[in-house]
């Protein structure tokens, strides 16, 4: 490279770095490559990810097609899932995910993918193991994602399963409060009452948290103590900074002790 | 040589309880040489614990109340790449020396002062925190030279000026940053340049709380010809690898060079440790993407607009984990960080268009404004913008109504936060804590230029509404580097939270403040 191409480029650094371009922009940037490298499979692969966010569902078709002939066709099957996953075509999603899944077994994203599509297709019983092959296989699962599973197996008339894999997530992450929810809501008596009570170490006993305890102990039976932590609930918030949540919490409390 | 130190021991007895006790001699296990390490700095200091970790050889520190006798070892334990040093049954708000090794001494920079019990303010009356977004361009390069050089250095000197001046050198409590820390793909050779190697003595003695910017995610290709056009274009786009370019949700996908996924994963997540279970009084989100924590009086919360915001699960998971940390919080002050701005009409970033920010416009301010959040902080734009006192803003720039979404002053006009002006925690106008100043604090490592672009540039160059967003306040033209509604100015942030007041102060790179405002309890 001449000295004075290199010196315009070095004018051109600080912009460049300062840009991070959403997808149209990430588009041109593929067209240009794509010209410039028309053999190259990822970068159709690259453009279809971006078609598909964009929504533009026939260019993402078209690079996948193009991709196919350019290299192993499998690479361009996780792609080709998301896509139709995106287009509601949760069959044909699961059958390229599991080619894609030939090449590059137990790919997490690919697991993931197919689980999602799995579920949509209706088939449960192989969304759920996909699910658990994807978290047992993420170093660090995201809990989105453990719901997500969980919500599967509740699908699935499955609710002490799916209070098991809620279970296994908390050990693994912690005493993480929408975890704790989602078991209290599948939990059934002195059970719920206790995550409920392991949701409000979590929280530190706050008052919106009362207000969901209240529930439980009066599903148990338990109306005193429904009563108390509806009264302590009060009593913390009419010494708290007032915050429009709070407001509202506080009105909800006095209805339900009116009630 | 050996030394002692005196155990007060308890005793069984029977007697009295002044015989109860004896003295015992036992060995100080901190009598050798301090051991060198490529990287020193510390985590999650708390009011009764603390993480020190390194890179090197040595497996345990040694720790003290007194710089020259060092009587505590703790062994580390071996994360990743580093060692991890876990200090508990530490007093609260008390000074500390340590020592990487079983050393009697502590070199002068290693020390640092735990927290406050919770709930409380400092000894000395006041949290002081550094906050720095966009401040890794000491590794930032283009075709092998480096762009900015020493800036990140010049945002140091004028925040360590300031403090020596106006400050009375107040020892820092915080380091927060803003993300792209370590530029242009945050890897770990970029974090060690970037900032471990830029702020040696402050990485030392304070804790470093950070959030994921997408200068972190790693690589991708990028034709400059989009730029500008330039006579070699015409034969042909003119390829190369650049950061910060990541739309994956995934940080298993990291990609430092554009030739796939790295085999260790994000980086960022092996370097630091942070409280993904509320070990330091934040609820509990089971993930190191994003977190929360208390310090004293102060409650800080940390959220991933990069990774999580991007996947609808994983959003509406950190929303939840939000509303239930911010309903547990009661803290004086609430302070949250994240990279991509609500508002911004930033050089090459508008929050109008770009679906991060819409996102943590949309999804998360209502969020903030309803649970009682007073600041919130992000970089991303190289420049500095500050809102004025806000509720109710969710929507693009020109549906912005002063009168329907600022505090307003005696007059009727939007109140600028300081002087008569002041701001107020629980609003006089609605007689609730339901506003929150938004801050855009990317130019801790350089600040964007006036570019106007070219027939044909698409890219890079600089909007013409650049820093316009009229939930911003104006600046007075006399500043150099002011926009309308903003400031291209290297510089960072120095916050400041009493027991009653919580002060923001933009500090450029000569140690001037350029901006502050106060909220009031």
């Amino acid at each position: 490279m001449n000295h004075a191409l290199a010196g315009m480029l070095l004018t051109l650094s600080a912009a460049l770095a300062a840009a991070h371009p959403g997808v149209h922009t990430a588009l041109a940037r593929l067209d240009a490559q794509i010209r410039s490298q028309p053999d190259q499979q990822v970068l159709y692969i690259r453009r279809a990810a971006l078609h598909t966010q964009a929504s533009h569902w026939q260019a993402a078709q078209n690079d996948l097609d193009t991709a196919r002939t350019l290299g192993d066709a499998r690479e361009a099957d996780l792609q080709q899932g998301d896509l139709l996953l995106a287009r509601n075509q949760a069959e044909p999603a699961v059958q390229a995910l599991s080619r894609y899944l030939t090449l590059h077994t137990d790919h997490p994203q690919a697991l993931l993918l197919r689980a999602r599509a799995h579920s949509a297709a209706g088939n449960l019983a192989a969304s759920r193991a996909d699910y658990a092959r994807h978290l047992q296989r993420s170093a660090a699962p995201h809990p989105g994602d453990a719901l997500a599973y969980s919500r599967v197996l509740l699908d699935m008339g499955q609710p002490a399963q799916a209070l098991q894999v809620l279970e296994n997530s908390l050990r693994r992450s912690g005493e993480q409060p929408q975890l704790l929810r989602a078991a209290m809501a599948l939990a059934q008596g002195t059970t719920r009452v206790q995550l409920g009570e392991r949701l409000g170490d979590a929280l530190g006993h706050t008052p919106a948290w009362a207000l969901d305890m209240a529930g439980v102990y009066v599903q148990a039976g338990r109306m005193d103590d429904a009563r108390a932590v509806l009264q302590r609930a009060d009593a913390q918030l009419a010494t708290q900074r007032q915050t429009p949540a709070r407001q509202a919490l506080r009105q909800r409390i006095l209805e339900k002790l009116r009630g | 040589m050996t030394t002692f130190r005196s155990l007060v021991v308890a005793a069984a007895c029977s007697v009295s309880l002044a015989a109860c006790t004896t003295t015992t001699q036992v060995a100080n296990p901190c009598t050798g040489e301090a051991q060198p390490t490529e990287r020193l700095f510390l985590q999650q200091i708390d009011h009764d614990s603390a993480i020190i970790k390194w890179r090197g050889e040595a497996s345990a520190v040694c720790l003290g109340t007194s710089a020259d006798a060092l009587d505590r070892l703790v062994e580390a334990t071996t994360e990743g790449t580093h060692k991890a040093a876990y200090v508990t049954d530490l007093a609260a708000d008390t000074r500390y020396f340590y020592a990487v090794g079983a050393a009697a001494s502590a070199p002068p920079e290693q020390q640092f002062s735990t927290a406050p019990l919770p709930g409380q303010p400092p000894a000395d009356g006041n949290v002081h925190i550094w906050l720095l977004g966009d401040s890794g361009t000491q590794t930032e390069q283009f075709m092998g030279h480096y762009t900015h050089p020493g800036e990140a250095e010049l945002v140091r000197q004028g925040f360590l000026k300031y403090n020596e001046s106006q400050a009375g050198n107040e020892p820092l409590d915080l380091v927060l940053l803003l993300g792209d820390n370590a530029y242009l793909e945050g890897t770990d050779a970029q974090w060690q340049g970037a900032y471990f190697d830029v702020y040696p003595n402050i990485v030392r003695q304070v804790a470093t709380w950070p959030t994921i910017g997408n200068h972190e995610m790693g690589a991708g290709l990028l034709n400059v010809c989009l730029f500008r056009p330039m006579p070699r274009c015409a034969s042909g786009p003119i390829m190369m690898p650049i950061g910060g370019v990541s739309e994956s949700t995934d940080p298993a996908s990291y990609d430092s060079n554009g030739d796939g996924p790295d085999a260790g994963g994000l980086p960022y997540l092996d370097i630091f440790s942070l409280p993904s279970r509320g070990e330091n009084g934040g609820v509990a989100s089971g993930t190191e993407q994003y977190y929360a924590f208390d310090y004293g009086n102060v409650h800080v919360v940390s959220l991933d607009s990069q990774l999580s915001n991007r996947d609808d699960d994983q959003r509406a998971a950190m929303r939840a984990w939000l509303v239930d940390d911010l309903s547990a919080n009661t803290q004086d002050w609430t302070i949250v960080i994240f990279h991509h701005p609500p508002y911004t009409k930033g050089e090459n970033h508008d929050s109008d268009h770009e679906q991060a920010e819409i996102d943590m416009r949309e999804t998360f301010a209502p969020v903030f404004e309803d649970y009682g959040v007073d600041v919130v902080y992000s970089g991303h734009a190289h420049n500095y913008e500050r809102s004025w006192y806000l509720n109710g803003h969710y929507g693009t720039a020109d549906t912005f109504d002063a009168a329907e979404h600022a505090e307003l002053n005696a007059a009727g006009a939007p109140a600028i936060g300081r002087g008569d002006e002041g701001y107020q925690q629980v609003s006089p106008s609605s007689g609730a804590d339901d506003r929150a100043v938004y801050t855009v604090a990317g130019s801790a490592g350089k600040a964007d230029e006036h570019h106007p672009c070219e027939p044909g540039q698409r890219m890079g160059c600089t909007l013409p509404n650049w820093l316009q967003h009229p939930a911003h306040i104006p600046f007075d033209a006399s500043i150099e580097g002011a926009q309308p509604n903003g400031l291209a100015r290297r510089g960072s942030v120095v916050l400041d939270a009493t027991a009653t007041t919580l002060t923001s102060r933009f500090v450029d790179e000569h140690g001037q403040v350029l901006d502050w405002f106060v909220i009031s309890k």
